[in-house]
């Protein structure tokens, strides 16, 4: 599978300082973080809003309605529709620096429960649908948490029923009934899947030189998950994206010249389709990543309504 | 007799007013490493090779010139780009087989609680034997951002140097990254 690459929001610089995260909403509005706001652009690019945030903001999501949260230090700020923000989370001194969110049920009858990437403590937070913080994933490690030298920490959630856990562990049970979480560990150049009760019951990558490994330093960096069950994960130094499906077999790799070399973290997000936005923290812009054979279809379709139009 | 006196006399005096001056000028500055400027850990500038100006230039046969750790700083990883030639092949213990400090004046040892399993699961503290590091900056270019965390820079041992007034590594150094900077500031 080949990816293709396209700036969006071109020639912006999104943030004076520091873009942090990036996140896709349920009507495919874009909202990034940085600086101390948030920003929200339609799908065509069209800034919808532009909030001050309590703190500066780390990272962003968006629950089942429609309300975006940021991810602060020791809090998570929640905007409705209109801008209205209140903290949703406020857990000083237990919280640290929150570097990704995601929220999750069971089910669509079910609350939304919250999961947290919480860099200062190293490990994941899970907190109920009432908000009270329930328990932590990947703390008892003999290192006590991930090891992220960069300073980030993130992860992304596999509903259930996407695919078999895969790994390289041996004695790993099937998960697949289960939704369970994935997340990457830098240091040791692989990505972790667990539980929600914080077993670790899976893992694939290796530090290494082939196309499926991860080398340098501390790779990979971020991931994330598209509607069909597709690992997108993040490298750095030279930047680079990578598809993974969940057994870890490699389906693509993007060597992303649109990205700035110099980049230390690039956050990710992924649409319905499964396109891929990458954040550029370095450069600030963002680019969009899709598969050949969808970006071919889309611009065939896009030329063929135009012959259609009446002169 | 008196023509020979005034003439010792004016050579005592200028030997004795050029060793003043001469302290004076030392006592004024001392030669440091802007390491904003320094090719080898300037943001940015990825991609180039390493600039060994510090370790060759020096007029004394062991550089005055020292690669120093942030330890505040440093990720203390185990797969570390200023310990390994992370580009060397992969060694049976599933790290590169190769260091990158052509001296071996980097080491490390396992801190924290050790797995002694499994190396990728241990921080690790990393020094600089100051007896075998020449300052030719190979892992202050490894350890700079995005590779790296950017811990490792040049500084210039005040011990060792011998403060020379034209410095020929200041005069080598392509990127005007050496500097004197007053004694007061």
């Amino acid at each position: 599978m080949k990816l293709l690459g396209k700036r969006i929001l071109a020639g912006r610089r999104l943030f004076r300082q520091a873009l942090r995260g990036v996140a896709i909403g349920p009507e495919d509005q874009i909202a990034v973080v940085g600086d101390q706001e948030a920003r929200v652009f339609a799908p065509n690019g069209k800034q919808l809003h532009r909030w001050p945030t309590r703190l500066a903001g780390r990272s962003v999501a968006f629950d089942r309605v429609g309300n975006m949260l940021v991810g602060q230090t020791g809090q998570i700020e929640q905007f409705d529709r209109t801008g209205r923000s209140n903290l949703l989370v406020d857990d000083q001194p237990r919280l640290g620096r929150v570097t990704a969110l995601a929220l999750w049920a069971e089910s669509a009858q079910m609350p939304e429960c919250l999961l947290v990437a919480d860099a200062t403590g190293r490990c994941l937070r899970r907190y109920d649908a009432r908000h009270a913080w329930l328990a932590d994933l990947g703390a008892d490690n003999n290192t006590h948490g991930f090891l992220i030298p960069n300073g980030r920490l993130d992860f992304c959630v596999a509903r259930a029923g996407l695919g078999r856990p895969g790994g390289m562990g041996a004695g790993m049970e099937d998960s697949t009934d289960t939704a369970t979480i994935f997340a990457a560990n830098p240091a040791k150049h692989r990505l972790e899947q667990y539980t929600f009760e914080g077993n670790l019951i899976g893992h694939f990558g290796r530090f290494g030189h082939r196309p499926e490994d991860f080398s340098g330093c501390c790779n990979p960096i971020s991931l994330t998950i598209t509607a069909q069950g597709e690992l997108v994960v993040a490298e750095k130094a030279p930047p680079r994206i990578k598809v993974f499906d969940l057994q870890g077999q490699l389906l693509a790799v993007a060597n992303c010249e649109l990205l700035d070399p110099n980049c230390k973290h690039l956050a990710l997000a992924s649409d319905r389709r499964g396109r891929i936005l990458v954040a550029d923290t370095q450069g600030m812009n963002l680019v969009r990543f899709e598969p050949e054979r969808q970006a071919n279809r889309r611009d065939s379709d896009a030329a063929h309504q135009q012959e259609q139009v009446p002169a | 007799m008196l023509a020979r006196t005034v003439r010792g006399a004016g050579v005592i005096t200028l030997g004795g007013a050029a060793a003043y001056l001469s302290r004076k000028a030392e006592a004024k500055g001392f030669w440091f490493i802007d390491p904003g400027r320094c090719i080898n850990s300037q943001l940015g500038a990825t991609g180039v090779d390493v600039c060994e100006a510090c370790a060759t230039s020096c007029v004394l046969p062991l550089s005055a010139v020292r690669a120093v750790n942030n330890c505040a700083a440093c990720g203390r990883c185990c797969i570390c780009p200023a310990y390994f030639e992370v580009t060397s092949p992969i060694g049976p213990d599933g790290l590169p087989s190769q260091k990158l400090c052509p001296r071996d004046a980097i080491g490390r040892k396992a801190i924290g609680e050790v797995d002694p399993y499994d190396p990728l699961n241990n921080f690790y503290e990393y020094t600089i034997d100051e007896n075998l590091c020449d300052g030719c900056g190979r892992c202050v270019m490894a350890c700079k951002e995005p590779a790296g965390l950017g811990s490792i820079r040049l500084e210039v041992r005040h011990d060792r140097c011998l403060s020379c007034n034209r410095c020929t590594i200041a005069a080598a150094c392509p990127e005007d990254a050496y500097l004197r900077k007053p004694v007061d500031t």
